[in-house]
């Protein structure tokens, strides 16, 4: 196949490449490697609001146990509470219990969780 | 002539070096490939202003997924392939926007500066390039470009070897019959 199209081959290797317009190479350096970057936000969306949340829940806590310094020893109690029930065993085996049916609900039917996708077609 | 010969080899290395944070790499590697992808876009588009819109935007997809490039690859084939897909997406759009095949270009031996061009050699050649069929063309445009390295042809336009060998073999033997004929 090649011998038969020797001429054209040297033809077309010889043929000089084609000269870019002036300002392509600028304009292409220009929106790459010299492009002004987009400075990043410090924070993301989510941790904005988180830190938010979090600041306003420390200074309605402030607010609320410098009035009422009795709140400070119930909240404490309340706590102290939470954790004693959480280390108790058989709230761990209730607890062990409903993660494992939920688990296994998923599994058997998983259709349940499936959201209906639609394709269009053009 | 090929674009791609000797420097091949350390287009990895600048590529690792822009991705590294050294963006200036990348504009070596503009230097060193924008002169033959603006070419591959010109005899795609067969439109000057077209084509350097495609290369510019080749490159700004090249440098904005530089990530994605597979170190073992050439970074030729990679930058054609993006600029060929680059013309091809143009030209569907082109072609759906006018709801049928574009028609050819205006007689290019209207004017002096191409009656000029025919004669000469390379002119001729590169008039007879033009008026092959798209598939043709951008085949025997990634054959000067990339050498003969059909392997690499046939990444860029994403074709079977095989399929890439008929459409050169086709190509050539069409320009041959231009060329003779004029």
């Amino acid at each position: 196949m090649n011998d038969e199209f020797d001429d054209l081959d040297r033809a077309l290797f010889a043929l000089p490449l084609e000269v870019p317009p002036a300002g392509l190479r600028e304009s292409i350096l220009r929106a790459t490697v010299y492009a002004p970057r987009a400075a990043e936000p410090a924070f993301r969306q989510w941790e904005v609001v988180l830190i938010g949340s979090l600041l306003a829940l420390a200074a309605w806590l402030l607010v609320v146990f410098s009035g009422q310094p009795r709140y400070a020893v119930e909240l404490s109690a309340d706590a102290t509470m939470v954790v004693r029930a959480f280390a108790d065993t058989t709230t761990l085996a209730w607890l062990a219990a409903g993660g494992s049916v939920a688990f296994w609900f998923t599994i058997v039917n998983p259709s349940a969780l499936r959201i209906p996708l639609r394709i269009g077609r053009r | 002539m090929t674009a791609t010969g000797a420097s091949g080899s350390d287009d990895g290395v600048l590529v690792a070096a822009a991705l590294a944070g050294r963006a200036e790499a990348f504009g070596t590697l503009v230097e060193r490939y924008d002169r033959a992808v603006y070419h591959l876009c010109l005899r795609t588009m067969r439109d000057a202003q077209e084509a350097q819109d495609c290369a510019q935007e080749a490159f700004f997809k090249a440098f904005r997924s530089l990530h994605t490039f597979k170190p073992q690859a050439k970074f030729s084939t990679w930058i054609f392939s993006i600029a060929y897909h680059a013309c091809c997406d143009r030209l569907a759009a082109r072609k759906r926007f006018t709801s049928d095949e574009m028609p050819d270009r205006a007689d290019p031996a209207a004017g002096p500066a191409a009656l000029a061009e025919r004669n000469d050699e390379a002119g001729r050649l590169r008039t007879a390039i033009d008026a092959l069929p798209e598939k043709y063309r951008a085949v025997i445009t990634l054959y000067h470009l990339q050498g003969r390295q059909y392997e690499e042809i046939a990444e860029v336009l994403k074709l079977p070897m095989g399929t890439v060998k008929t459409h050169l073999f086709r190509a050539k033997e069409l320009l041959r019959k231009t060329l003779v004929s004029e």
